[in-house]
């Protein structure tokens, strides 16, 4: 398999799995927002921290918030965008997807640029947003049933988990969930609302009821987005595919040691002493492991360093 | 519903299907009958379900000055061209016989230049041509060939007989578009194909991967074949990632290759690198290797000359190759196969003005509402100036462009190209101008297409069938006729 096909195959996975997420953030949000007391306005901008951290919108509403996560072509990381550069990347490796894949990808993006935003009400975004979610699962299921599983499909799983851990790690981040303690007083009663919010928006609520049985708080739910292992979205499940993965590629050439070393430092923390600022630290450390890792795939198999002989993987730190 | 025009009537324009007495030509009595008994609304669910097959299989292609909507679906027209078997034999052999004269046209003025000292064709004609590269120079490439794969457009006059319009020995594109469209058209009328004999297309992926596997320089069962394209904002990307996919190689773009220094091509995979035989380049000449040719490049692979030249690659068509399929040079194909071969060309030249030529060019601009001008040096259908179909002040423009820049203009008679029954936007059937373009093969032998891409001018009257400018296809069918059957 060409290098740069390879490039493409990773890339196009975590345009589609960033476009799922984000309309799995947003669809948690407006729950949310539908059942917070007018008396607490929810704090759009912080949503905008889980792509951007630097993120200095001011004072915006939710119609602009959204048009930006959704539809904002200038957005890098708007639904509109990932799906636009997720279907640029299947263009030139479409002699590798399954027919199905393809059309459902080509479906997905004439329904995004289709919409106007002027129109988007919220019944209209929340219709887009489900519809957004179903596209991508169909794009999983073609791929689940057809693709072969070849060297193709270890790209594309890679991808598809990197960013899902990443996104996890952001959506995760007090600064995001606003449950921090420094809130008022008021917003303390409906932290659980929060901690929903984060379970729904990657689809374990249902399973995280059925596994714990116990009311809804943090350390419990995070035991379960972090470490659970039967859960596949959860951060230890993804990256124990992501070690998977990395074992069907030649000659190995990405250290397992890297991922290894972020599950272990996941079954590390403790749950129970964690403040926003430590777990916060946590998230931090995540995203710079997977940002590494990614750093090392991309020296290993997409840019040629050296030739076939030698191992070209960085050495841990 | 059937239009037949004064003007085939008065034997103006031929028709491929009809006769100027209106009856149906040898071979087309049964599509004929069965178009007759096809009612408007038939004809309008088969257009439908043709238009389906072909959305949904992708097949596209792009316009450059169309920004928003760069991908467009293939524009292929309902009714099939005929052509019978025993025409088209004769016409194949025409065909072989030009590549071969441009063969050893091409490796004579890169080698001996006999037929320069000779003065067959003027030396600064080859000198001055934009497509001559000095750096192929003394280069023998395996069998002497240099243009391993050539596409020249046929068309035929008002009298019937066949002529070449010009030759494509560079990249020379469309034969993604002559399979699919058959394939397209066996969906969409399976009984039709019951009621003809029609000669199949699909063998020419294997004669294609039989000529490129010939080229190998290493001697091995299954060489590494690339397909390399300037990518996905190319008009053809389409039919490149067909192509590959077809011959089962590698879709590569300049930057998955690289030179080493042992001067082979080596391509850039996850695995590691892999040394490269055949490249069945997609790109044009000056972006090849921008170490010596055009150092903007960013499509080709520095150290590509360098490659070929040591035969550690071949390259399909052969670097330089251009220079025969200069439109002033075609005026010369003629006197060319005589030099070479010994023969006389089986199939007829268009009568070409240069305007480079004094005396032509009095000729031509005297003329110029009657003919066709031409850039010497462009493809697509760019820059055609239709005399007939001019304003004034096109025809102004086009005289002092002449003027300015004489060597890269020629003139052509207007042919009344004949025409074929087409599906109008009306929703029937009437002629429309067409011509065909067959791909001929060399290396080891010669092998043709089994007929070839067919372009219709959609718009009534006019002679412009490029798809860059709002032309058709047609699927175009050999049929068995006594003779051959």
């Amino acid at each position: 398999m060409l290098s740069r096909v390879a490039e493409h195959l990773y890339w196009l996975s975590r345009y589609v799995e960033r476009a799922e997420a984000t309309a799995r953030l947003a669809t948690a949000a407006f729950d949310t927002i539908l059942d917070l007391p007018t008396t607490i306005p929810y704090d759009w901008e912080s949503l905008m921290l889980v792509f951007d951290p630097e993120s200095e919108l001011g004072d915006v509403g939710e119609a602009e918030v959204m048009r930006l996560l959704m539809v904002d072509r200038d957005n890098a990381s708007s639904i509109r965008s990932s799906i636009a550069y997720a279907r640029e990347n299947a263009r030139v490796t479409r002699d590798l997807i399954p027919k199905d894949a393809w059309v459902c990808l080509n479906e997905l993006h004439g329904l995004v640029e289709r919409q106007s935003l002027s129109t988007l009400d919220r019944s209209a975004r929340s219709r887009l947003l489900r519809q957004v979610i179903a596209g991508c699962r169909l794009w999983h299921g073609c791929l689940m049933s057809n693709m072969a599983r070849d060297l193709g499909w270890a790209f594309l799983q890679l991808g598809d988990r990197i960013e899902h851990v990443d996104m996890l790690s952001r959506m995760i981040d007090p600064r995001v969930t606003q449950m921090a303690p420094s809130g008022s007083a008021q917003w303390a009663s409906y932290e659980a609302l929060g901690w929903q919010n984060v379970l729904t928006a990657i689809g374990g609520y249902e399973l995280y009821r059925h596994s714990t049985r116990n009311r809804l708080h943090g350390e419990s739910i995070l035991q379960f987005v972090l470490r659970d292992r039967q859960f596949p979205q959860s951060m230890t499940a993804s990256l124990i595919q992501i070690l998977a993965d990395l074992a069907v590629l030649p000659h190995e050439r990405v250290n397992a040691k890297l991922v290894q070393g972020l599950i272990a430092g996941l079954d590390g923390l403790a749950l129970d002493r964690m403040t926003p600022d430590t777990l916060t630290e946590s998230m931090d450390w995540v995203q710079q492991g997977l940002s590494e890792l990614h750093t090392q795939i991309s020296a290993s198999y997409f840019y040629f360093i050296d030739d076939a002989g030698s191992s070209t993987a960085l050495t841990l730190s | 519903m059937i239009q037949v025009t004064d003007a085939i009537r008065s034997g103006q324009i031929f028709d491929e299907l009809i006769r100027d007495d209106g009856s149906p030509r040898p071979g087309a009595e049964r599509l004929i009958d069965f178009l007759r008994q096809l009612s408007p609304e038939v004809l309008s669910a088969r257009h439908q379900a043709l238009e389906a097959a072909i959305k949904s299989q992708g097949i596209s292609f792009t316009v450059y000055s169309d920004a928003t909507n760069i991908d467009r679906s293939w524009p292929l027209d309902l009714v099939p061209r005929l052509m019978r078997e025993s025409e088209w034999r004769e016409t194949e052999r025409g065909l072989k016989q030009r590549l071969k004269a441009l063969n050893y046209f091409l490796n004579d003025i890169y080698n001996e230049q006999a037929c320069l000292r000779d003065g067959i064709v003027p030396r600064e004609l080859v000198y001055n041509s934009p497509h001559y590269i000095a750096l192929a120079q003394g280069v023998r490439p395996p069998f002497e060939t240099w243009a391993h794969i050539c596409g020249s457009d046929l068309v035929r006059d008002h009298h019937g007989q066949l002529f070449v319009l010009e030759d494509n020995l560079r990249v020379p594109s469309g034969v993604s578009y002559m399979l699919e469209n058959r394939s397209v058209m066996k969906q969409v009328y399976p009984e039709l194909f019951q009621n003809h004999e029609i000669r199949p297309v699909s063998r020419y992926a294997s004669d294609l991967l039989d000529m490129l596997n010939a080229l190998s320089p290493r001697p091995v069962d299954s060489p590494v074949i690339v397909v390399l394209t300037p990518g996905i904002f190319n008009s053809a990307y389409f039919e490149h990632s067909y192509l590959a996919q077809q011959l089962g190689a590698e879709l590569v773009q300049g930057s998955d290759l690289f030179v080493d220094s042992d001067h082979c091509v080596y391509m850039k995979t996850v695995q590691g690198v892999h040394r490269v035989d055949v490249i069945y380049r997609r790109i044009d000449d000056t972006f090849l290797d921008p170490l010596v040719l055009n150092p903007e490049s960013q499509l080709g692979v520095p150290g590509l000359m360098r490659a070929w030249r040591e035969g550690k690659v071949a390259i399909a068509n052969a670097p330089g190759s251009g220079v025969a399929d200069d439109k002033v040079l075609y005026s010369y194909v003629p006197e060319i196969i005589r030099y070479f071969l010994g023969e006389e060309p089986i199939l007829a030249n268009v009568p070409t003005y240069l305007c480079s030529d004094p005396e032509q060019r009095a000729y031509v601009l005297d003329h110029l509402a009657e003919l066709v001008v031409k850039p010497a040096d462009a493809s697509g259908g760019y820059g055609i100036l239709v005399g007939p179909h001019s304003t004034a002040e096109q025809l102004v423009a086009r005289r002092a462009e002449i003027l300015e820049n004489p060597r890269v203009w020629i003139a052509q008679p207007t042919l009344s190209l004949s025409t074929t029954l087409t599906v109008t936007e009306a929703g029937d059937l009437a002629p429309r101008h067409v011509d065909l373009r067959p791909f001929v093969l060399q290396s080891s032998d010669q092998w043709c297409s089994t007929g070839g891409l067919c372009r219709v001018a959609l718009v009534e009257g006019s002679l412009v069938v490029n798809s860059s400018q709002g032309g058709g296809s047609k699927d175009f069918w050999v049929i068995a006729d006594e003779e051959t059957r």
